[in-house]
C-alpha cells in the first residue's frame, strides 16, 4: 500500500474535485428535495426547486442547518431514504433535547469507513500495522469510525474500546500496537501510565496515534509525541456529517484535510450568514455531497475555523482546515464529550437547586477536570455533613446521567457564586487550549 | 428541655469562620460551645451560644445560612467512666448518634457532652428517668 488510501481522488486535481462536486451536488439537492420534506420546506420557502442548484457555486442559496433543525426533526425528520435501507444509527451524548442521531446506510457506512480509511494512510497504516482503537464503542462515533476505517486498510484491529488503562497498555506491549487511536487527553494519559510502570518511549512498537474528538494544542502534540515515541495526527468529524474522518491530517501535520469529494465545505460569518474569503476566521459549514440516509446541507458545525488551499507538500489536493479554534455556542468538550451548560441547568431544577452555579474546567496530567460549583438550596440545608455529602453523590448522580461523564459537585453557601455584571459567569474554563 | 444548637453553613474560604462568629460578639452572646464538620469545600459550623435567637437573627440577615436543632446536653462526672453508662442507655434503646461533642461548664471541672440524635426527647426521657441530668436553654444562660 502506497502513500495514499484513494490516490486518484485524494490527488486529484482541482479542476477534477470541482468536476465531482458539481456533479454530486446537483444529486444530492434532489435526492434531500425528493425524500427529505422538512428540507424541501425550507427551500420551498425560498422559493428553491432542484434546478436553482446547477453546482457548487449556487450552493450558497441553500438554506441553513443548525442543531436546532436536528432537534425539531427529531428522530426521522431528516431522514433521506426508508428505515429499512438503513443498517446502523450512532448518536451523540447528551440529553434528549440535544441528542443527535444520525442514521447510515451500508452506502453512508462504506464511505464513512473510507474517510477513516484515508486518516489511517495518512498516518503511515499499512494492512501490516496493528491498530489498538481505544475510542469509546457504541453509540459514539469515534470507536465505529477508527474501527470500521482499519478493516479497510487490512490493519489488524484491537477493539478495545475507552478505560481500563493497564489492559490497554498490557495489550498494546503484548500484541505491539504501532497505531494508537483515542483522544489527545487519553494518549497523554497513557503516555504517563506508560512511564509510571518503567518503560521508555522507545519500548513500544507504537509509530503514529490518530487522536480526535475534543481540540488540543500543538504543546500537548509534542508532549504527546515525546512520550510515546510517535507521531500524532489530528482528526476531525461529527455524528452530523458521519463521524470522525471529515478531514484527517497529513505528515505534514500543518491542517486536516476535507475529504471535499464527500463534504463540501464553507466558512461564514456566523452572525449574517455570509460566506467568507478563503483565509478568514468563520464557522464551518458541511454540506454532504453523497450520502443516502442522513444527506445535511449547509450544517453549522459552530466550530470556528480557518481554511487553507495552498498546495500541500504530501500531494493531497484536498483543502485543509485548522484545529477548530473556539465555538460560536457555549458547548464545552470535557473528556471528549459534548456538554452545554443548559444541560447542567435543567439537572440542577430538577433535583430542587437553584440554577446558581459554577463549572470549573481545568486540565491536571493531560486528564479535564470538571467540576461544578451549586449554591445549596437553604431548605435542604442540615448539620449533618453526612445529608450534605448524600446530596452531592445524588447529585453527581444525576448528572452523569444526563451528561454521560461525572462532575464533581461541590455544595456552597447561597449567594456566593461569583457574579459579573449581575449575572453569574457560568464557566471558567482554566484549560487554555488556544494561547 | 434541650439546647438549641445553630449550624452555619461555611464555604472554604479565609475570613469565613471569622465573619460568623462577629455575629455572636456583634450580638453580645458567648458561645458555650463549637465544633465544626469539615468537607472539602465548605464546614458545618456548630455553635451553641447564650442568645440563640439573636444570633440566628444577626446571621440570617448577613446572608449565612442558618439551621437551628436540638441538641442533649448531658452533665458529665469527673472520670473515666462517666460516658459508659449514657452510651449504655442509649444503645439499649436502639438509638443512635449522629455526632457529639463536649465542652466545659462556668464552675470548676464541670463538663458537658452534646449528642445529636433523631429523637431528642426521647433520649431525653430515658437519661432523665435515669437520674443523669440534662441541661435546657435556661441553664446555658448562666
Amino acid at each position: 500500500m502506497g502513500k495514499y488510501y484513494q490516490p486518484e481522488i485524494e490527488t486529484a486535481s482541482r479542476e477534477r474535485i470541482l468536476e465531482i462536486q458539481n456533479e454530486k451536488i446537483v444529486r444530492q439537492v434532489r435526492h434531500v428535495y425528493e425524500n427529505v420534506p422538512y428540507y424541501r420546506n425550507l427551500m420551498e420557502q425560498r422559493g428553491l426547486t432542484p434546478d436553482d442548484i446547477r453546482g457548487v457555486e449556487d450552493i450558497h442559496k441553500l438554506p441553513f442547518l443548525s442543531k436546532a433543525d436536528l432537534r425539531d426533526a427529531y428522530p426521522y425528520g431528516l431522514l433521506g431514504t426508508d428505515l429499512k435501507n438503513c443498517v446502523r444509527i450512532q448518536s451523540t451524548s447528551g440529553t434528549t433535547g440535544k441528542r443527535v442521531v444520525a442514521f447510515y446506510t451500508q452506502h453512508d457506512i462504506d464511505l464513512w469507513e473510507d474517510c477513516c480509511a484515508r486518516a489511517i494512510v495518512a498516518a503511515g497504516g499499512t494492512n501490516e500495522d496493528v491498530v489498538q482503537v481505544c475510542y469509546g464503542y457504541g453509540l459514539f462515533t469515534g470507536g465505529a469510525g477508527l474501527h470500521g476505517g482499519s478493516h479497510k486498510v487490512g490493519c489488524l484491529t484491537l477493539p478495545m474500546s475507552s478505560g481500563n488503562t493497564e489492559r490497554q497498555i498490557q495489550f498494546m506491549m503484548d500484541l505491539g500496537s504501532t497505531i494508537l487511536c483515542c483522544t489527545p487527553s487519553y494518549a497523554a494519559y497513557i503516555g504517563e501510565s506508560l512511564a509510571e510502570s518503567g518503560y521508555k518511549p522507545e519500548d513500544n512498537k507504537l509509530k503514529a496515534g490518530i487522536f480526535g474528538a475534543e481540540p488540543w494544542t500543538e504543546e500537548m502534540r509534542q508532549e504527546i509525541q515525546k512520550s510515546l515515541g510517535i507521531r500524532a495526527y489530528d482528526i476531525y468529524g461529527l455524528t452530523e456529517t458521519s463521524g470522525p474522518g471529515v478531514a484527517f491530517e497529513c505528515e505534514e501535520q500543518a491542517g486536516m484535510h476535507i475529504n471535499e469529494d464527500h463534504f463540501y465545505v464553507e466558512v461564514i460569518d456566523p452572525d449574517t450568514g455570509e460566506v467568507l474569503p478563503d483565509g478568514e476566521k468563520g464557522e464551518l459549514v458541511f454540506t454532504s455531497l453523497d450520502k443516502e440516509a442522513f444527506p445535511l446541507l449547509r450544517y453549522r458545525t459552530k466550530d470556528i475555523c480557518v481554511l487553507n488551499r495552498k498546495p500541500c507538500s504530501c500531494g493531497r489536493t484536498h483543502v485543509r482546515m485548522s484545529k477548530p479554534m473556539g465555538r460560536t455556542d457555549d458547548m464545552m468538550i470535557i473528556r471528549g464529550v459534548n456538554v452545554f451548560p443548559s444541560q447542567i441547568e435543567a439537572v440542577l431544577l430538577k433535583e430542587g437547586y437553584t440554577p446558581n452555579y459554577q463549572i470549573v474546567l481545568d486540565r491536571v496530567k493531560h486528564t479535564d477536570t470538571f467540576d461544578i460549583y451549586v449554591e445549596v438550596n437553604p431548605d435542604q440545608f442540615s448539620d449533618l455533613l453526612s445529608q450534605i455529602q448524600m446530596m452531592e453523590r445524588n447529585l453527581e448522580g444525576a448528572l452523569r446521567t444526563m451528561l454521560g461523564i461525572s462532575p464533581k459537585v461541590h455544595l456552597v453557601a447561597p449567594k456566593t457564586i461569583a457574579r459579573s455584571e449581575g449575572k453569574a459567569v457560568r464557566v471558567v474554563d482554566k484549560r487554555k487550549l488556544h494561547d | 428541655m434541650a439546647v438549641i444548637q445553630l449550624s452555619v453553613f461555611l464555604t472554604n474560604q479565609p475570613g469565613e469562620f471569622q465573619k460568623a462568629l462577629d455575629h455572636v460578639s456583634g450580638t453580645g452572646a458567648a458561645v458555650r460551645a463549637m465544633s465544626i464538620a469539615e468537607a472539602s469545600a465548605f464546614g458545618i459550623l456548630r455553635l451553641i451560644v447564650t442568645k440563640p435567637e439573636e444570633v440566628r437573627a444577626s446571621l440570617l440577615a448577613d446572608q449565612f445560612l442558618v439551621k437551628r436543632n436540638h441538641m442533649v446536653a448531658v452533665q458529665m462526672d469527673d472520670h473515666a467512666e462517666a460516658l459508659r453508662p449514657i452510651l449504655r442507655l442509649l444503645s439499649e434503646a436502639g438509638m443512635n448518634i449522629e455526632y457529639m461533642y463536649s465542652f466545659t461548664g462556668t464552675t470548676a471541672l464541670s463538663s458537658y457532652v452534646a449528642l445529636r440524635v433523631k429523637d431528642y426527647k426521647a433520649v431525653e426521657d430515658i437519661l432523665l428517668q435515669n437520674g443523669i441530668r440534662v441541661l435546657n436553654d435556661e441553664d446555658i444562660q448562666l
